[in-house]
């Protein structure tokens, strides 16, 4: 059943989940300037109650912002490089070479493995929340994290002895 | 660095992803055209005021002028034969007489008299 959010409650949204899902669309592909521009249309549309929210509004976020993202570098084309110092994450105390290698670990993941683990670690939903937006059953969730856990955990260790 | 797997989840806990710029409420209420359609309906008026003020001059600058040469007087003449001239003419007889008087002499020196009809003035002159 859809309802129309109020302006508060979007605002409530834009600060609680803003910075998670501006991160999850450059997990996509996006640099980060155009990654805030997406997620700031998303909530303008929201606001303008251009958009019924349905039930669960993160599902529905994670989605859209997911779909804008690739909306998006299918209109740039493949001509745009990525910036490689692009900074999505902030960690106090860790060096960027760290922050870095986290987000191309991220970025190396199969798609719903990625999201997987951004709905649950970043956005905070349970597994049955992101069962539930994305149509998957309970237990497909639980193995797509682990396989996303033990991808990160390789990826993250080999980045370091690379370095 | 994470090392055993079941302790991943919590090194990742410690990476928040980057603050992006607060929502600016004012920005949706704008409609995307709402801006252009303001220059262009800011354009139309510019434009209607500059062709006003312009049809206003060029008004008030053809008023009749005084006959001086002989081409004004001639053109003046035409005018005066032709049928729209008559409203120029009378509003000239009423705006500036010595305007007015200056142009029917004028008009007089180069208009043949009539010979056609029976009381024209060459005809009371011959029979004279």
């Amino acid at each position: 059943m859809a309802a129309t959010l109020n302006a508060i409650a979007v605002k409530s949204l834009y600060e609680k989940h803003s910075a998670a899902l501006a991160a999850y669309a450059c997990s996509c592909g996006l640099d980060f300037a155009s990654a805030e521009d997406v997620v700031q249309q998303l909530f303008f549309r929201l606001l303008r109650s251009e958009v019924p929210m349905p039930q669960s509004p993160l599902a529905y976020l994670y989605r859209a912002v997911k779909n804008a993202a690739f909306n998006l570098r299918r209109q740039r084309g493949r001509e745009i490089e990525m910036p490689k110092d692009d900074v999505w994450f902030v960690a106090p105390g860790k060096p960027p070479e760290v922050i870095l290698a986290l987000q191309n670990a991220l970025r190396e993941l199969p798609e719903e493995q990625r999201d997987t683990v951004f709905l649950r670690v970043w956005m905070g939903l349970t597994e049955q929340e992101i069962a539930d937006a994305m149509e998957i059953s309970l237990n497909t969730v639980a193995s797509r994290y682990r396989y996303a856990l033990e991808k990160l955990r390789k990826g993250l260790v080999a980045e370091q002895a690379e370095d | 660095m994470p090392k055993p797997d079941h302790d991943i989840e919590g090194y990742l806990k410690e990476f928040q992803p980057r603050a992006i710029r607060a929502l600016q409420l004012a920005r949706p209420t704008a409609h995307p055209w709402a801006g252009r359609m303001a220059v262009a309906a800011l354009a139309a008026v510019m434009v209607l005021a500059i062709g006003i003020s312009l049809w206003d001059a060029h008004r008030k600058t053809s008023k009749p002028r005084h006959p001086g040469t002989v081409r004004d007087v001639r053109t003046a003449a035409t005018e005066l034969r032709s049928p729209r001239s008559r409203f120029w003419l009378t509003r000239l007889a009423l705006e500036d007489d010595s305007s007015f008087d200056a142009l029917m002499t004028s008009e007089s020196r180069i208009m043949l008299p009539d010979l056609h009809r029976e009381q024209s003035t060459l005809r009371i002159l011959a029979k004279e």
